[in-house]
Formats: C-alpha cells, sequence, structure tokens
C-alpha cells in the first residue's frame, strides 16, 4: 500500500507542473497590463516600459515561468497589481470563506447525496423513489445561481431570517451553503441510485441472499461496499464542481472568498493574483482527487492486492 | 424401501412480466425430493430449469417474477406462506444454493475466507470468532483449497477454485437441501470432472438432498438418481437414472436431446440436432407445447395439453402412449 | 456479395435502432421532456416571427421594471426592453451554444480518443495526460482563465468550454474502444485484413455511439447551465445580447422590486435543461434496458 501510495503522490507532479504551465502561459499572453493598474490610465509608455521592467515582464515567456515557479517555491506568491501588496495575504483572507463553504457543502453532499440515493434504490419504484429522482432530476437542472437568487429573495428578502449579502456571522454560510450543496448532491443521488441499482442486480448479491443474509446485512455489507468504489470517483469529480460552484455562489451572495478573488483579478486584469489563486485551487482539487484515489484503493482489493503482491515478489 | 420426502413441489407456475409481454417460464410443474436423493432437472437453456431453482428459495426478482400457482412444501411446510423476511432463516441453513458463473457469484471486496465465515456466522450466533475461523479452514481444507488462502480475493482465484468456495459456502451449514444450478458448465472439462466428484462425495458424507440443475446428460448420469426433463417450463419426462438412460419409452424431445449427443457404441455418421428453437416463453403454442418440433405431432398434439401417463413411476407427457394404456 | 452484406447490416442497424426508438417513446418521462424541448426548439426556430429582435434590444427607458402586462408578458427590465423578448431570443443563444459546444467538444473527443483506445503506446499517453491535466482543473476555472486570456466574450466562451470539455469524451471513447479492441467481431475484422480507419469507423465507432449520445445529450444540458453561469458573472456573453445568465446578473440589484425578472429566464433554463436531461435519461434507459429492471 505505501508503494501505491508514493506512486501516486509522485504522479501528481507532472499533473501540477502541466496545471501551472497551462494557467501561466494563458494568463500571461493575456492582454492584461500592470500600468493601467498600479500608475493609472494616464501612465506614459515609459513608465510603463519601466513598470515591465521592474516587474521581469520584459523577459521571455520561459523565463518568466521559470522565475514565477521558483518564486513561488521559496513562498513569495508574487505581487497583486491591484493592492500592491503580497498576493498570499489576499488569498489569507479569502481561502478560509472558500474552504468553510466548499468543506460544509462537501460534508453535506457526502452525507445525504449517498444516503438518500442509496434509500431511493432500495425503495425502487416506490412513491419515494418517484420523489426523489424526480426532484433531484429537476434540481439538477436549475442553475446553482439561479437557486440562490430565489432562495435569497424567499429567506433574506421576503423573511428576512438571514442576511442577503456577505459573511459577518454564521448564518450569511446558511443560504450560500445550502445552494452549493443542493444541486451536486442532486447529481450524487441520482448516481449513488444508479450505482446501488447495478450493484443489487449483481451474482454476489444473490449468493449472499442464498446464504441467509437478511436484506439489511445484503445492502449495508455487500452492496455498500462495492457501489461505493465508484461513487468515491464521483465525489472527486463533485469536489471540483462545488469549487466550481462556489465561484458562481460566492457571487451571488457578495462572499469575499477565492471565487471572488478570481472573477474580481480577472476582469480588472490583475494577473498575478488571479494567477496565483486559481492555481491554489486547481492544486488543492488535485490533492483532493489524490486522497480519494487512496481511499479508493483501501476500498477495491483489486489495487491493493496488485501492489502488496508486488511487493511480496 | 420408502425414503422420507423432503420436497414436494406441485403445480408450480411462474410467470416474468416485461415491458414486451408475459413470458411464462415454468407451467404447472410438479416434483418430489426424497431425502439423500439427487434430482436432475434437464433441458435447454430457458426452459424454466434456474427459475424452478430459485423459486423454491424465493430469490425470483421481486418485481418482475411472480409465483401464481402452487407450492413448494420443504419439509411439511409451504415456503410460499412463509413471511418474506423469516426465508433468510431457511435459505444457507437448510436448503442452500450454487449458482452457475462462479466468475461473478463471489463478493470482489470481501476475501474467500470471510465470506466462507459469513455463511457460518449467519446460522451458528453462538459460535466464537476463533470456531468460526476454524469451522472455515475446514470448508476450504474439505473442497480442496489450502487454508493460508483464506485472506486471498476472489479476483485472485481461478474459475474452479471460486466454484469450490462457491461450494464451500453453500455446504458450510451442512443443508438438506443443496440446489446446483449448472455447477460446472463454466469449468473447464477436467475441473468439471473434479468438481462433480468431489460434490458426490460430500453429498454422500453428509447425506445432503441435491437438485441438480444441467442440460448435460453426461452430468446427469454421473450424480443423479432421478431426473426431470423440462421443456417449456413443463417436465415432459420424469423417471429413475435407469428409466432415463435404459427404457426404450421415452418422449419425442427426450429422444431427441439422445441423438443429439455424440454415442459411443452406435456408429452414427452424424449427428441428429433437434430441428427448430424452443418456443418463445411470451407466446407457447396450444396444446403439446413440443408438437412444433415434434417429427411424430399429429392433430391432437396442437390442440390438446397431453397428461402424463405412467409407466411405473416413469412418466411421459405424450399423446403418442395415450393409446397404450 | 457486397449488396447482400450491405443489406444485411443495414437491417440489423434498423432494427436496433428502431428498438430503441421503440423504448425510447414507451417511456413517458422521455416524451415529456421531448415536449419540453420541442417548445423550447419553436422559439430557437421562430424567435424572430413571434416577436423581432430589435425588440429585444430596443430601449424605452421612461418605461422601465413593469411588472408582466398584456403588452409586456414578462414586463420590462431596468432599461425598458420587453423581457419576453428577450427571453424568447435568449433561447435562441444558449440552445446554439449547447449545441455547438456539444458537437465540437463531442467531435474532437471522439477523435482523440478514439485514436489513444485504438493505437495505445505512446500516442495514447501522451492524448491521455494532456487529458488528465486538463480534467484537473475544475472546469469553470479553466473557462475563466481561457477566457481572459483570448478576450472577454461569446466566442471565447464558446472556445473555452470545447477545451474544457473535450478532455471527458476523449475518455468516455477511449475506454469503449478499450474495451471493445478484444471483442471477437473486431479482432475478427483485423484478422480479415481491415484496414484501421474501416475498423474504427465502420465496426468501433457505431458501438461506442450510444454512450457517447447520452453523455452528450445531458451534456448539452450542462452547457447550457456553464454558460449562464459563466454569463451570469460577467465573463461570458455581455449586454445587451439577451443572454439569459447575463439578464439575471443586471436583474439581481432590483430584484426585490422586480423579481419576474430573475424568474422568466431561470424558468426558461430550467425547462431546456430539465428537458435535455429527461431525454438524456430516456436515451440511457432505451439503449440499455437492463438498468430498468
Amino acid at each position: 500500500m505505501t508503494r501505491y501510495i508514493i506512486k501516486r503522490l509522485l504522479s501528481i507532479i507532472p499533473i501540477v507542473l502541466g496545471i501551472s504551465i497551462i494557467i501561466f502561459t494563458l494568463l500571461s499572453i493575456s492582454p492584461g497590463n500592470p500600468a493601467t493598474l498600479m500608475i493609472g490610465r494616464e501612465a506614459t509608455d515609459e513608465q510603463v516600459a519601466v513598470l515591465e521592467a521592474q516587474l521581469g515582464l520584459d523577459q521571455p515567456l520561459l523565463t518568466q515561468y521559470v522565475n514565477y515557479m521558483t518564486d513561488l517555491l521559496r513562498g513569495d506568491f508574487g505581487t497583486s497589481w491591484q493592492t500592491r501588496g503580497p498576493v498570499i495575504d489576499e488569498i489569507a483572507v479569502r481561502f478560509p470563506v472558500t474552504l468553510k463553504l466548499s468543506v460544509f457543502s462537501t460534508l453535506i453532499v457526502i452525507f445525504f447525496g449517498v444516503t438518500v440515493g442509496i434509500i431511493s434504490a432500495v425503495k425502487q419504484y416506490t412513491k419515494l423513489d418517484y420523489v426523489v429522482t424526480t426532484s433531484s432530476l429537476v434540481i439538477a437542472s436549475m442553475p446553482d445561481f439561479w437557486i440562490g437568487l430565489m432562495l435569497m429573495l424567499l429567506f433574506a428578502l421576503k423573511l428576512r431570517w438571514v442576511p442577503p449579502y456577505g459573511a459577518s456571522d454564521w448564518t450569511g454560510y446558511i443560504l450560500p451553503v445550502i445552494v452549493l450543496s443542493l444541486g451536486i448532491m442532486a447529481m450524487v443521488i441520482r448516481v449513488t441510485r444508479g450505482t446501488m441499482l447495478e450493484v443489487i442486480r449483481q451474482d454476489y448479491i444473490r449468493t449472499a441472499r442464498a446464504k441467509g443474509a437478511d436484506e439489511k446485512r445484503v445492502i449495508f455489507k455487500h452492496a455498500l461496499k462495492n457501489a461505493l468504489i465508484p461513487i468515491i470517483t464521483v465525489i472527486g469529480n463533485d469536489f471540483g464542481s462545488i469549487l466550481a460552484g462556489a465561484i458562481v455562489v460566492e457571487t451571488v451572495f457578495s462572499l469575499p472568498g477565492m471565487g471572488t478573488l478570481i472573477v474580481n483579478a480577472v476582469k480588472i486584469k490583475n494577473i498575478p493574483t488571479a494567477m496565483t489563486a486559481t492555481l491554489f485551487l486547481a492544486i488543492l482539487y488535485s490533492l483532493v482527487v489524490l486522497i480519494l484515489d487512496i481511499i479508493y484503493a483501501y476500498i477495491d482489493p483489486r489495487i491493493k492486492a496488485e501492489f502488496s503482491r508486488r511487493k511480496a515478489r | 424401501m420408502e425414503k422420507e420426502i423432503l420436497l414436494t413441489i406441485k403445480n408450480l407456475t411462474v410467470k416474468y412480466k416485461t415491458d414486451d409481454g408475459i413470458a411464462e417460464a415454468v407451467n404447472n410443474i410438479s416434483f418430489q425430493l426424497h431425502k439423500g436423493e439427487t434430482l436432475g432437472l434437464v433441458g435447454e437453456t430457458g426452459a424454466g430449469k434456474t427459475t424452478t431453482g430459485l423459486s423454491i428459495l424465493r430469490l425470483l426478482p421481486e418485481r418482475t417474477a411472480e409465483i401464481t400457482e402452487g407450492e413448494i412444501i420443504f419439509k411439511g411446510e409451504n415456503l410460499l406462506d412463509i413471511p418474506k423476511n423469516e426465508m433468510s432463516v431457511i435459505r444457507g441453513k437448510q436448503i442452500s444454493m450454487i449458482f452457475q458463473d462462479p466468475m461473478t457469484s463471489l463478493n470482489p471486496v470481501y476475501t474467500v475466507g470471510s465470506q466462507i465465515e459469513e455463511s457460518i456466522f449467519l446460522h451458528n450466533r453462538d459460535l466464537t470468532n476463533p470456531q468460526i475461523k476454524e469451522k472455515a479452514d475446514e470448508m476450504l481444507e474439505l473442497v480442496g483449497i489450502t487454508p493460508e488462502r483464506r485472506d486471498d480475493y476472489p479476483h485472485q482465484f481461478s474459475g474452479g477454485m471460486k466454484q469450490r468456495v462457491v461450494i464451500a459456502m453453500a455446504l458450510a451449514c451442512d443443508p438438506e437441501l443443496v440446489i446446483a444450478d449448472e455447477p460446472t458448465t463454466a469449468l473447464d472439462v477436467t475441473i468439471q470432472a473434479q468438481v462433480l466428484r468431489m460434490m458426490d462425495e460430500l453429498k454422500r458424507k453428509y447425506g445432503t438432498s441435491m437438485i441438480m440443475i444441467t442440460h448435460d446428460f453426461g452430468v446427469v448420469a454421473k450424480t443423479c438418481d432421478t431426473v426431470a426433463v423440462v421443456y417449456a417450463g413443463e417436465i415432459i419426462e420424469y423417471g429413475t437414472v435407469q428409466d432415463i438412460f435404459e427404457d426404450d419409452k421415452h418422449h419425442p424431445y427426450t429422444t431427441g436431446l439422445f441423438h443429439s449427443l455424440p454415442n459411443m457404441n452406435q456408429d452414427t455418421e452424424r449427428l441428429q440436432p433437434i430441428e427448430g428453437l424452443m418456443p418463445d416463453p411470451m407466446a407457447l403454442p396450444a396444446g403439446c407445447k413440443f408438437h412444433t418440433r415434434c417429427p411424430h405431432c399429429f392433430d391432437k398434439c396442437k390442440t390438446v395439453l397431453p397428461q402424463d401417463i405412467d409407466f411405473n413411476g416413469h412418466m411421459i407427457k405424450c399423446h403418442l402412449y395415450s393409446k397404450e394404456v | 456479395m457486397t449488396e447482400i452484406n450491405r443489406e444485411i447490416k443495414t437491417g440489423r442497424k434498423n432494427s436496433q435502432f428502431r428498438a430503441v426508438a421503440k423504448r425510447f417513446f414507451k417511456n413517458k418521462a422521455a416524451i415529456i421532456g421531448l415536449i419540453m424541448f420541442s417548445f423550447i426548439l419553436f422559439f430557437v426556430i421562430f424567435a424572430p416571427l413571434i416577436t423581432p429582435y430589435e425588440m429585444a434590444i430596443h430601449q424605452e427607458l421612461t418605461n422601465d421594471l413593469q411588472p408582466p402586462s398584456s403588452q409586456h408578458w414578462f414586463g420590462t427590465d431596468d432599461l425598458g426592453r420587453d423581457m419576453f423578448a428577450r427571453v424568447i431570443h435568449g433561447a435562441r443563444y444558449s440552445v446554439t451554444i449547447g449545441i455547438l459546444v456539444t458537437l465540437v467538444a463531442g467531435t474532437v473527443g471522439i477523435i482523440l480518443g478514439a485514436i489513444s483506445g485504438y493505437y495505445g503506446g505512446k500516442i495514447d499517453f501522451i492524448i491521455m495526460r494532456i487529458c488528465d491535466i486538463f480534467m484537473s482543473i475544475p472546469y469553470m476555472l479553466f473557462c475563466i482563465t481561457l477566457i481572459v486570456s483570448i478576450g472577454l466574450g461569446m466566442k471565447s466562451m464558446v472556445i473555452a468550454m470545447c477545451t474544457a470539455l473535450s478532455p471527458g469524451y476523449a475518455r468516455l471513447v477511449r475506454a469503449s474502444v478499450l474495451s471493445l479492441k478484444g471483442v471477437e467481431y473486431v479482432e475478427a475484422s483485423t484478422a480479415c485484413g481491415c484496414s484501421t480507419g474501416r475498423i474504427l469507423l465502420r465496426h468501433i465507432i457505431p458501438n461506442v455511439i450510444g454512450p457517447i449520445i447520452v453523455k452528450a445529450t445531458s451534456g448539452m444540458a450542462s452547457v447550457i447551465l456553464g454558460a449562464a453561469s459563466l454569463s451570469f458573472i460577467g465573463l461570458g456573453i455581455q449586454q445587451p445580447t439577451p443572454e439569459w445568465g447575463a439578464m439575471m446578473a443586471t436583474a439581481r440589484d432590483g430584484m426585490r422590486t422586480a423579481p419576474h425578472l430573475i424568474i422568466a429566464p431561470g424558468i426558461f433554463i430550467l425547462i431546456t435543461t430539465l428537458s435535455l436531461n429527461l431525454m438524456g435519461d430516456g436515451l440511457r434507459d432505451a439503449l440499455d434496458p437492463r438498468l430498468k429492471n
């Protein structure tokens, strides 16, 4: 198993490098210019040239990339063209908001999504199943920002139960977390239900029943563990959807998180902030997928056995 | 010498509801099984053999299959009257089943040892863990697998080995009846003989009764005491192994089956397959269900369902013989 | 000989197609989806006849934020534009983007995936690693980055979404091709000396097309949702183009007094994506009836 973990950890290095190259290249060739942000519109050409030389922007792209990456590894995350402060300071303020949002949403998605999906599959073709499948299909078809706006309209503006904007206290997180979870939960329910139905049809489930295992044992011991294997992969992808959704939900509720940071930076062409923040989220996503892969290997004996056998030889 | 009756099936009828219509899979099947004996259910794929086997354990797919008629009396009790959740007490303990495809019958995420242990644990809640382990190891040894392999997963086993594990699971609680559904079909010919011999030994040792579902007369000859030939969900011929293999009276279908087998004693140029296909269970023909393929078919066959004709326990469901009695 | 062969082949395909179609049309939910999608498609095709495009961008500042009335069925927005015209013309943008992105991403994905799966080796390794990298950047982030680098607007958004989505199709196709490569009839045609291109086109692609169509149908729904989201955060289609997401972004500030400006485009998005998802589910069940029992 350690071999597998090491192998997976190493495999993330080219991925992270690839991500950084893509993001760096795309953002570097974008028509952004630090001068308008740092000096103002009335900047003269000379001033701009001096500034670009100062920031190393006159260097070839490859040199810029190498400099950027070596700086990153040294712990220098770049300087925001807007605030002129270190980018890391901005991220330090914004990241906890996104982290809270995505962690709570992920927990809700996993817990409710998987549970409801299983119940729906076990009670296939009952009224409950119809209600669950229909509502999850409808919710999965709604844009999350629209769900956000509708809930805001009802609970924040009409009923005034929660604040409509910002995250001054925890009540400000209620709606964003619900909105972020709902759509992805609907997808998890659909996948879990489908996977469970697939697994329940397998021969080994019939074998378990033939042994005399009661229905509870058949579902929770024999079916669930098999169903979890594909579900874990889906949850990995869903964490990506949650990060993506966070960008939109933060915009809807004006939460000061990574999403609004990136969108605002991108709109005013504050490239260093956009780059580091995007890279930060992309790497975070890769790490989460990596962790899920390792959990996956623990559950799936085929991977586990393959690596323990190789070690034995 | 009259032996004790273990299982009686009376007029069992099973239908499958599908999107395209109702499939009549099992039609009015009746038979008896004595203690310690093996009954062979022989017939082509799709004749309703497996459905019959699954009905006994009530493992038919719930939503599509329905037992519309009949009784399944096991040790004096009609299994069809038992509440659904109480069947788990009987399954595995008194009646167990060996499935056709060993490749998919084992749960891929648990070790073979733990799957055998589960069979034991489920019906012997008073045993301690070490006792269960010991019993499981015993079962592995019994089916010819070294207990060291208990912690391996099914994908590390070959097909024959997996089937041994399935058999060990089925026999772990000394059931009185084992339903073996084509236990050797998925295996290599050399392994088939080994597995059959092993099952036969185990059966003798524990006095287990068995229903052997197969399409292979070779398997029947090796293992069975009585034989029921199934065609389109009906038993069209029933008798002892001697009746089936030695008597010259047969249902034309059985004769056809024998002709389609290679025979060492006769010098035949070609095998003679039965012409045509088995009728669609969603549109069974009227009268004798075999009449569409029968070389001896006459008018009565097309309209009147033949009754069982009894020749001292050798039953044949065919109009050809009704004149004689 | 070849004539007969062709007949046999098309005959088989037709009956297979007919069986799938029969199952699809028996599925009530799929039919509801089809009806809903036809409803949207009606607006996509006939929007200019129902109300000219000028109505969707014509400002009438004295007549702003009107609630729904007989003259303006969905009311007017903050610049006095007729919301009904904007919403039905919005359907043209959303559905076109959905179809365009899905077609391009699907085609690119099929080509890459088929090459990767069929040839294997180095080509496979390179294509798949590139796909891995693209897929390890969350979809939305990738789109944002790409849009910024080539400039805001509809064209950039379409390019970004196509690039972000093709690796998913490539992976799906590659997996299906790999599983088919070992299947007897493909081995048989290899043994018969069929050319690679012929094997891919005649034997492999037709057999992996089912899951691709299913993925494409529900994929189109997520393209429409994604385009709306990007436009909503201001990085996709820009005002005054009547796009549903962009419309809601503008309507957000006046949401309390004029909620209809958000409700109407939202419901149209919902109808569009729900219809696609219903049809996608219907197709999946029709292609693989096993899943229903």
